[in-house]
């Protein structure tokens, strides 16, 4: 990088009589090192949430609506899907996900006859289950992918018909409070 | 946006009298340095990944907000770049665990509530992928009993 002789630095030659120069090359040699350290600093991630509402216990259960209580509860090994307290299938967690697949479409088919449903809690089955773990089932229980086809709900208010973008986007973490 | 209008007129000429003009560049550089400070500091999207935590992968197209950012490490609780907390072994010490609450993470938490200008319980959790649910269940707890509810477990954007 050339910071070199200092050609025509505001009338370098001292009279400045109005046709000095700027010397730029400063500038640019300030500007082309400051970029790179801006491209190099700002090493990111775009990071994601999922939202997270978290069960606490309760003394009045509203009894008006709908019974639908969709729960899954997963552990470092197994995992167990309740549907109205009914247990709708077993699960054993491998480390490849391919016990997901079978989950996510077991919740489509839910989904397909609980259309207007949003609700699902997941649970730890013991202390030891991981973060990663609860994520997963959590990704997997909110998202439809394409390959679970179009699904509608029909809007009572606009008789229309919806195209649902989420399976059970509103995940409620248990057992914290107990 | 000819910023520098008069960059162009440099004395240095080469063998064939031709001036290099660097008007054109000097913008281009003036309208990047513009772009990436302003995308580097106004989008809480991008969160700089904390070392020693791998985060777990999110298909949640919800960018993470503009709210506190709690990063539960192997070394423990860090808020704002200051540990809360100090972790053993990637846990906090048994008593947490047994009672379920975390004083330290309280008081810091409680300050922070007063300190933001529009409280909404929102509590963003950079967490290790590998922590169990016993090492999140008395941070969950001890931010809940503050009003803290809203959590968003945070994780690396999986296309």
């Amino acid at each position: 990088m050339a910071f070199g002789k200092k050609q025509g630095h505001f009338g370098g030659d001292g009279g400045g009589h109005g046709h000095g120069e700027l010397m730029i090359t400063p500038l640019l040699d300030l500007f082309v090192a400051l970029i790179p350290f801006l491209i190099l600093s700002a090493v990111m991630v775009k990071i994601n949430v999922v939202d997270v509402a978290v069960s606490k216990p309760v003394s009045v259960i509203k009894k008006s609506q709908k019974p639908f209580n969709l729960h899954v509860k997963v552990g470092p090994t197994q995992a167990v899907l309740l549907l109205n307290k009914g247990v709708k299938a077993r699960y054993t967690v491998d480390k490849e996900g391919v016990w997901l697949e079978k989950f996510h479409s077991d919740l489509v088919a839910i989904k397909k006859v609980n259309l207007d449903s949003m609700e699902i809690r997941v649970e730890p089955l013991s202390d030891k289950t991981s973060l990663d773990t609860l994520m997963t089932v959590m990704d997997s229980a909110r998202r439809l992918k394409k390959s679970d086809g179009d699904i509608y709900r029909l809007d009572e208010a606009n008789k229309e018909k919806v195209k649902l973008k989420f399976l059970f986007p509103k995940v409620i973490l248990r057992g914290v409070y107990s | 946006m000819s910023t520098f209008g008069f960059a162009g007129k440099s004395k240095r000429s080469f063998s064939g009298g031709a001036e290099l003009n660097l008007t054109p560049m000097i913008d281009m550089f003036v309208i990047l340095i513009v772009f990436l400070i302003k995308s580097y500091s106004t989008s809480p999207t991008y969160l700089t990944p904390t070392q020693d935590i791998e985060l777990s992968q999110t298909e949640s197209e919800e960018g993470a907000p503009d709210k506190p950012a709690l990063i539960v490490g192997r070394d423990g609780l860090i808020l704002n770049g200051s540990t809360i907390v100090s972790f053993q072994d990637g846990k906090p010490s048994s008593q947490y665990l047994r009672t379920s609450v975390i004083p330290e993470l309280r008081t810091v938490l409680l300050k922070l509530k007063e300190v933001e200008a529009e409280f909404t319980g929102t509590l963003i959790l950079q967490a290790d992928k590998g922590v169990e649910f016993n090492v999140l269940k008395p941070i969950l707890k001890t931010a809940g009993a503050i009003g803290y509810n809203d959590i968003k477990f945070a994780g690396v954007y999986k296309e």
